[in-house]
C-alpha cells in the first residue's frame, strides 16, 4: 500500500531528521519549489534538449542503412541481368503475340436494363 | 424580475458566478451548432461519391473549418476556462470575485460577436474552406477572393483578445486575490490548472494575432509575407501558427486535468496523491508546450537535426502527462470508489485520454509522422484528446459541480444512460478512424476509394450514437432545471454521502478538501465578502 506517515518515536524522528533522505524531506516542506519544483524543471528540459542528440544519432545511423537507389543503379546490382535499350523493347513488345485476334464483344445485360439499342 | 433588472443582472454584469452561467449558455449553444456540422460531416463521408454535398468540396471544407473553430473556441475554451473557470477558481481561492469585474464581462461579451462573425464567414459568398490552420497560400487572396477568410480572421482575433483579457484577470486572481493563509501550496489543483492555462494563452496568442494580422495585410494590403512571389515565405505562417497552436492544445486539456483531478479525489474519497507533483507536471508541460511546435510540420521539410530535436522535446512531455496519469491511477488505488456517473466520466477520460497521447507519441516520430501527416491518424489522434479527453472532463465537471452551482440535481439514471451512449459513440466513430489514417485516408477530403467504406460506414454509424447521447444531455440539463429540487438530493449524495464501507469523517454535505464546497448551495453571489480564513 502507499502509506507513508509510519509512526515514529521521537527518538527515531530525530534520527531519521539527520539521514539524508529525512533533510532533503524536511528542506522540501519548506521549500517545495527550491527542492521540488526547480530540479523537476530543470530534468524535464535538459531532457527534451539532450535526448535530440540521441534521436539525431539514431537518425544518422538509419540514414547510413537505409540507401535511395536510381533506377539504373538498382538495376545493376542484378548480375546476370539481359542488356535493355528501351527503343529494342518497345520493338519486342510489338512483335510479341498476334495484334488483332480480338473482337469487340455485348456485354449481357441484367434483366430488366434497357438494351438501349433503338 | 424586470426586464431593466435582466438587462442589468445579465448584460451588465460584474459578477463571475454570473459570468461563468453566460458562458455555460454561450458553450451549450456553439456545441449544439458543432455538433450539427459534425453530423453533415459524417453523412458526407457515409459513403462514396458525395452522398451529402453532392461533389461541393469547398462547402465540404467551410463546414469542417467552421466545425473545428466552433468546438475549439466556442465551446470547449468557453466551457472549460469561462465557465469552471470563472465559478469556481475565486471560490476555491476564497475569493469574492475576480479581480478585474468589468473586464470578466467584457470577455464574455467579445465571444458573442467573434461567434456571429464565424457564422457569417461560413454563409457569405463560398465561405472560409480554409480548414481551421488557415495556412497561406490556402487562405489567400487567390485562393479565396471573398471577405468569407477575413471575416473568419476577424472572428479569431476577437475570440483570441477575450481569451487574452481573462487570462489577465485569471493570472491576477490567483496572484493577488488569494484568502488570508492560502500559500501558494494550499491552492486547490484546478486554481492551478487555470493558472497555467492563462499563462499559455497569454504567451501564445499573441503570436496568432500577429500572424493572421499579416495574413490580413497579405490579402488586403499587398504585402507579401507568406507569398513567394513577393519573397515572403508561406512556412513562417506555419510556424506562427503552431507556435500558437501547440500551448492552445494544452489550453485546451489542462483544465480538464484539474477537473478530473478533484472529481478523481472526490470519487475516491481521499486526497490527490502527490499534488506537489501534479503541479509540477502542469508547469513542465507548459514549458514544453513552447518548445515542440514543429511537430506539426514534420512534411514541410526541416533539416534532419531539427526534426530530431522537436521529435524527442515532444516525447519527452509524455512523462509529465504520464506522471499526472499514474498520480490519478494511484489515488484511486485503495479508496472506496463510488462509480456515479461523474467517476464513469474520470475514468473514461483516464482511459481513452491516455489512448490519444499514445497515438500522439507514434506521431511525435518524425519518420513514422512522414505518412501519417493529414491522414486520418491524425483526426483520430486528436479526437481522442479532445473528444474524449477534454469534453469528458466537461461532463465530469458537470456532473459533479452542477448540483452545488444550481442547487438543482439531476437524474442519475439518465445521466448514467448519457455516459454510455457517449461513450460507445465516440469510440465507434473515432477508433475506426486509426484503421483509415494507417491505409493512408487522407483528412479534409470529401470523397474516398471504395475500399474505405466500411470503416467510414461504422464511423457515421458512431456519431448518430454520439448525437443521441448529446440530445439525452440537453435533456439531462432540461429534466435538471425544470425539475432539480423534486430529484431528491441523490446526485450530491451519490457523490458525497459516506458509503458503507466509507469513512465516516465526511459528514453531511461533505466539506471536501476545497472551500467550494464550504459555502451554501447554490453560492451566494458574494461567497466571500468577509475572506474566508484559512487555518
Ligand atoms: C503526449 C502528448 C501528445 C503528443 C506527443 C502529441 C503529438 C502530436 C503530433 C506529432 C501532431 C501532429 C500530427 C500531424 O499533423 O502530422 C499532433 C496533432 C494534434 N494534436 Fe497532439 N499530441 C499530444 C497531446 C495532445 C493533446 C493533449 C491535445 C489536445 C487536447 C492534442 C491535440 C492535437 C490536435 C488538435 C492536433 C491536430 C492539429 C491540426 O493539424 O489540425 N494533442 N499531436
Ligand atoms: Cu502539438
Amino acid at each position: 500500500m502507499l502509506e507513508q506517515n509510519k509512526f515514529k518515536t521521537k527518538k527515531q524522528q530525530q534520527a531519521w531528521n539527520k539521514t539524508l533522505a529525512g533533510r532533503y524531506y524536511n528542506a522540501m516542506v519548506k521549500r517545495p519549489f527550491l527542492f521540488f519544483g526547480l530540479p523537476f524543471l530543470t530534468t524535464i528540459y535538459a531532457a527534451s534538449v539532450y535526448f535530440a542528440e540521441f534521436t539525431a544519432y539514431r537518425y544518422e545511423i538509419q540514414d547510413g542503412k537505409v540507401k535511395a537507389l536510381s533506377e539504373e543503379e538498382a538495376l545493376k546490382l542484378d548480375k546476370g541481368r539481359r542488356k535493355v535499350d528501351m527503343k529494342e523493347e518497345f520493338y519486342r513488345l510489338q512483335q510479341l503475340g498476334k495484334q488483332d485476334d480480338w473482337e469487340q464483344v455485348r456485354v449481357p445485360r441484367m434483366k430488366g436494363e434497357s438494351d438501349n439499342v433503338f | 424580475m424586470s426586464l431593466k433588472l435582466n438587462i442589468q443582472r445579465w448584460l451588465f454584469s460584474t459578477n463571475a458566478k454570473d459570468i461563468a452561467v453566460l458562458y455555460f449558455i454561450f458553450a451549450l449553444f456553439s456545441a449544439m451548432i458543432g455538433t450539427g456540422l459534425s453530423a453533415i460531416i459524417r453523412l458526407e463521408l457515409a459513403n462514396t461519391g458525395s452522398p451529402f454535398l453532392h461533389g461541393n468540396t469547398q462547402a465540404f471544407n467551410v463546414v469542417i473549418t467552421a466545425h473545428a473553430i466552433l468546438m475549439i473556441f466556442f465551446f470547449v475554451m468557453p466551457a472549460l476556462v469561462g465557465g469552471f473557470g470563472n465559478y469556481l477558481m475565486p471560490l476555491m481561492l476564497g475569493a469574492s470575485d475576480m479581480a478585474f469585474a468589468r473586464l470578466n464581462n467584457i470577455s464574455f461579451w467579445l465571444l458573442v460577436p467573434s461567434l456571429i462573425l464565424i457564422l457569417t464567414s461560413a454563409l457569405v459568398e463560398a465561405g472560409a474552406g480554409t480548414g481551421w490552420t488557415v495556412y497561406f497560400p490556402l487562405a489567400g487572396i487567390q485562393s479565396h477572393s471573398g471577405p468569407a477568410v477575413d471575416l473568419a480572421i476577424f472572428s479569431l482575433h476577437l475570440s483570441g483578445f477575450s481569451s487574452l483579457l481573462g487570462a489577465i484577470n485569471f493570472i491576477t486572481t490567483f496572484i493577488n486575490m488569494r484568502t488570508i493563509g492560502m500559500k501558494y501550496e494550499n491552492v486547490p489543483l484546478f486554481a492551478w490548472a487555470v493558472l497555467f492555462t492563462a499563462i499559455l494563452l497569454l504567451l501564445s496568442l499573441p503570436v496568432l494575432a500577429a500572424g493572421l494580422t499579416m495574413g490580413i495585410f497579405d490579402r488586403n494590403f499587398n504585402t507579401s509575407f507568406f507569398e513567394y512571389a513577393g519573397g515572403g515565405d508561406a512556412v513562417l505562417y506555419q510556424h506562427l501558427f503552431y507556435w500558437w497552436n501547440h500551448p492552445e492544445v494544452y489550453i485546451l486539456i489542462i483544465p480538464g486535468f484539474g477537473i478530473i483531478s478533484h472529481a478523481v479525489s472526490a470519487i475516491a474519497s481521499k486526497p490527490v496523491f502527490g499534488v506537489q507533483g501534479m503541479i509540477y507536471a502542469m508547469w513542465s508541460i507548459g514549458l514544453l508546450g513552447f518548445c515542440v511546435w514543429s511537430h506539426h510540420m514534420f512534411a514541410v521539410g526541416l533539416d534532419s537535426d531539427t526534426r530530431a530535436y522537436f521529435t524527442s522535446a515532444t516525447m519527452v512531455i509524455a512523462v509529465p502527462t504520464s506522471i499526472k496519469i499514474f498520480s490519478w491511477l494511484a489515488t484511486l488505488y485503495g479508496g472506496t470508489i463510488r462509480l456515479n456517473v461523474t467517476a464513469l466520466f474520470a475514468l473514461g477520460f483516464i482511459f481513452l485520454f491516455t489512448i490519444g497521447g499514445l497515438t500522439g507519441v507514434v506521431l511525435a516520430n518524425s519518420a513514422l509522422d512522414i505518412p501519417f501527416h493529414d491522414s486520418y491518424y491524425v483526426v483520430a489522434h486528436f479526437h481522442y484528446v479532445l473528444s474524449m479527453g477534454a469534453v469528458f472532463s466537461i461532463f465530469c465537471g458537470w456532473y459533479l459541480w452542477s448540483p452545488k452551482i444550481l442547487g438543482l440535481h439531476y437524474n442519475e439514471r439518465l445521466s448514467h444512460i448519457h455516459f454510455w451512449l457517449m461513450f460507445i459513440g465516440v469510440n465507434v466513430t473515432f477508433f475506426p478512424m486509426h484503421f483509415l489514417g494507417l491505409q493512408g485516408m487522407p483528412r479534409r477530403i470529401n470523397d474516398y476509394p471504395d475500399a474505405f467504406i466500411g470503416w467510414n460506414q461504422v464511423a457515421s454509424l458512431g456519431s448518430i450514437i454520439s448525437i443521441v447521447a448529446s440530445i439525452v444531455f440537453i435533456y439531462v440539463v432540461y429534466d435538471q432545471l425544470t425539475n432539480g429540487l423534486h430529484q431528491g438530493n441523490k446526485a450530491l449524495d451519490s457523490q458525497f454521502k459516506p458509503s458503507f464501507m466509507g469513512t465516516n469523517l465526511n459528514v453531511e454535505g461533505y466539506t471536501g478538501p476545497t472551500l467550494e464546497w464550504t459555502v451554501s448551495t447554490p453560492p451566494s453571489l458574494h461567497a466571500f465578502n468577509t475572506p474566508a480564513v484559512l487555518y
